[in-house]
């Protein structure tokens, strides 16, 4: 039997050849996303930020941090929630941050735009509620563990 | 052809897999030294939800116990002790007392774990941030309004010398034999009072990291890794997962939202730092900061507004950085150069810090002075 003919016209690549080693270079791109970006740590609370500069954090274990400023900044608890009201002048904001549900939303607010604060949905470990109005931002607070503060 | 790209496509892979990075994970508790106390690590099966993590903050209550001045420990049995009296101590508390010694010495004085009047006299004691303790006669009705009558401060001085305290330890039994001397001020008696607040969170993290070395070698677990953490001033690193080096950022002491100044990159090291930023009030247009100058029984006039030291044990780092403050710039530069410390000062002043330190990150616009 001479099969070298045969190997000489069989092609490089059978469909079902194609298929495995998509699978494999599949395989390899998943575990390359892990490698190059590990997960970090969660959301540990959320920042509040009024013209891009932080004036109040939030931290599921610790309660919540303001910062001196332009801000008025009031604080009252309600069924275990944290409402916080940042207000300048007339214009303000009502966040209640929930530390069981690990969610923050703006509860009231009497900001001019169309898409109202108040109306975005809770956000968790990601997103962001924006208040363009008034300038005014809820994110989550991540914490990468490699990276320690004293 | 077929096989060899399969050849190459496993051993690609293989490497891969291997390298998948380990995650941290992070024990609070909120339950001792008032403050935080992270439990960074690996998580094993036994650790997550297991008897490790249990037992690790047991031993941080009954480290607390053992030094607090509050309570029935020995240190709080110490401070309600008569003059001359001697008073029976726990392993714990004598390895503290021990070591507060040395640094005492090696500080002079600058480290003084024997001002515990002071502490209280200038408001910075737990009574004051718990609202807990018996009112004292040199109470003043707002503390951040008016300063101590110069009685006290003064009259307190006699009661400050740490060397006369005497350890002693007996088969196994330790003893510390509190000094004779005692003041009267308006007809009420005062003796030696003991704080530990300069080396007690260090201390208790030197003994937690004793105890997962040992846990993890019975358990198998291999080489700690990950770190532990008190408030932010205590920041014990075990070994990095990663094999890189934790990214360390040190707090600028006047940001208002924690940035940091400086990072460095570190493992199997302890990080101590101290400063006026954790404790302190203004009054008159002055700071007035929990570390007390034991030679003038006042709040220091430093300019240091935090110092920060790299060590082995923690508790050693503790008690340095609250000396450093306490010594002021020149003294804490002199002192650093003489003992081959690795150490960072900022004057925030200055807006500069000092560093015997090699390799860093500047962020931010803080300028570097190196030593």
């Amino acid at each position: 039997m001479n099969r070298l003919p045969d190997v000489k016209r069989g092609k490089a690549f059978r469909p079902l050849d194609l298929i495995f080693y998509a699978l494999i270079l599949a395989l390899i791109a998943v575990l390359l996303l892990f490698t190059l970006w590990p997960s970090k740590g969660g959301a540990v609370g959320f920042s509040v930020k009024y013209e891009g500069k932080t004036v109040y954090t939030y931290r599921f274990e610790g309660g919540g941090e303001a910062v001196e400023g332009e801000l008025t900044i009031s604080e009252t608890e309600r069924d275990g929630r944290l409402l916080v009201r940042f207000s300048k002048g007339e214009e303000y904001n009502l966040v209640e941050f929930d530390p069981e549900g690990r969610t923050a939303r703006v509860l009231d607010a009497n900001c001019s735009a169309r898409a109202d604060c108040a109306h975005m949905p809770a956000i968790g470990e990601s997103g962001t509620i924006l208040c363009v109005p008034h300038a005014l931002s809820v994110e989550p607070l991540t914490e990468d563990l490699f990276r320690p503060s004293l | 052809m077929r096989r060899v790209v399969c050849a190459l496509l496993v051993l690609f892979l293989l490497p891969l897999a291997a390298c998948g990075g380990k995650e941290l994970i992070a024990d609070d508790t909120f339950a001792y030294f008032n403050t935080r106390l992270r439990w960074v690590h690996v998580p094993h099966e036994e650790t997550v939800g297991g008897d490790l993590r249990a037992s690790l903050f047991a031993l941080a209550g009954q480290v607390e116990e053992a030094l607090s001045a509050e309570g029935e420990g020995p240190i709080a049995r110490f401070n309600a002790a008569a003059a001359g009296e001697k008073v029976e101590l726990d392993a714990v508390s004598y390895r503290t007392l021990t070591l507060a010694k040395e640094m005492y010495e090696e500080t002079e004085g600058a480290y003084n774990p024997a001002l515990g009047l002071y502490t209280d006299l200038w408001g910075f004691s737990p009574r004051f941030s718990e609202g807990e303790g018996a009112a004292m006669p040199y109470d003043r009705e707002d503390f951040t309004k008016e300063l101590p009558d110069a009685k006290y401060i003064e009259g307190f001085l006699p009661l400050t010398d740490f060397s006369s305290v005497t350890l002693s330890a007996e088969e196994e039994r330790y003893f510390a034999q509190k000094p004779d001397a005692e003041v009267e001020i308006d007809g009420v008696t005062y003796t030696m009072q003991l704080d530990l607040g300069g080396i007690g969170k260090g201390m208790c993290a030197d003994i937690l990291a004793e105890f997962l070395d040992e846990s993890y070698a019975a358990e198998g677990f291999g080489e700690v890794e990950g770190y532990l953490a008190l408030a932010e001033s205590s920041l014990l690193l075990f070994a990095d997962p990663r094999g890189e080096g934790f990214e360390v950022g040190l707090t600028h002491p006047r940001s208002e939202t924690k940035e940091n100044f400086l990072r460095f990159s570190a493992q199997n090291i302890a990080f101590s730092t101290g400063g006026d930023a954790e404790k302190s009030y203004e009054l008159g247009g002055k700071l007035y900061s929990h570390i007390i100058d034991g030679k003038t029984g006042c709040p220091t006039e430093s300019t240091i507004a935090s110092a920060t030291v790299l060590t082995d044990e923690a508790a050693r780092g503790d008690a340095l950085c609250t000396a450093l403050v306490a010594m002021g710039k020149d003294r804490a530069i002199d002192f650093i150069r003489a003992h081959g410390l690795q150490a960072v000062l900022f004057v925030a002043e200055e807006n500069i810090f000092y560093t015997t330190i090699e390799r860093y990150e500047i962020l931010g616009d803080a300028k570097e002075v190196r030593l």
